[in-house]
């Protein structure tokens, strides 16, 4: 992947943190200000084009090893997440005590559901870098 | 799946990268079929023999 692919990819994913970073300040204070829907009408639109460039560079410089390379990243990638997926589903059942102190000290409903959905991605959000480890091992 | 890529390679004194420009693939996937990790697909097979001159079964041999 050349220079021009991680310049903009870096430009386009700066951009979209600094807008999300803005719509968090202005939802904070309503009613949300008029120039942050016109910010946002035209920000939205910019960012996605932007990220449809990037990948459109990113195909041009993929060849048919690079694809195989990421086809085997993304699927053993998604066999792990699901193998710690289901490890995950035991820690209750061998460390009950542990398990059970860890809900007990959760302020409410609101901190399980995003504990909740947290620990469900976070499995899968490792099993993807492992897929890119055994990727770069498996082909190096 | 074995091949004789890497020598022919020498024979014409041409560099990975030298290679790949003419195939129109990445530098890592010449390297990666050098050294067997990787089997290229059919269009990329012809390509290959179609460079050298030869046939696929010149360059490409059965384990």
């Amino acid at each position: 992947m050349g220079v021009r692919f991680w310049s903009v990819a870096g430009i386009m994913v700066l951009a979209a943190g600094l807008l999300g970073g803005f719509n968090m300040v202005w939802i904070r204070h309503p009613p949300f200000p008029v120039y942050g829907y016109g910010v946002d009408l035209v920000a939205i639109p910019a960012i996605i084009a932007g990220l449809l460039y990037v990948r459109r560079i990113k195909a041009a410089a993929m060849d048919e090893f690079m694809i195989a390379k990421k086809r085997f990243a993304a699927q053993s990638g998604f066999v792990i997440g699901f193998a710690l997926f289901a490890v995950s589903g035991l820690v209750p059942l061998m460390f009950p005590q542990a398990y059970h102190q860890f809900i007990g000290g959760m302020d409410g409903a609101d901190d399980g559901f995003i504990i909740g959905r947290v620990s469900g991605m976070a499995p899968f959000v490792l099993g993807l870098v492992f897929g890119q480890i055994g990727a770069w091992l498996k082909y190096r | 799946m074995n091949n004789k890529l890497k020598v022919l390679r020498a024979e014409r004194n041409w560099s990975q990268a030298e290679l790949a420009d003419r195939l129109k693939v990445s530098r890592q996937t010449v390297n990666a079929i050098e050294t067997g990790k990787y089997d290229p697909s059919l269009p990329l097979a012809f390509a290959i023999a179609a460079t050298f001159g030869l046939t696929i079964e010149d360059i490409f041999l059965p384990d």
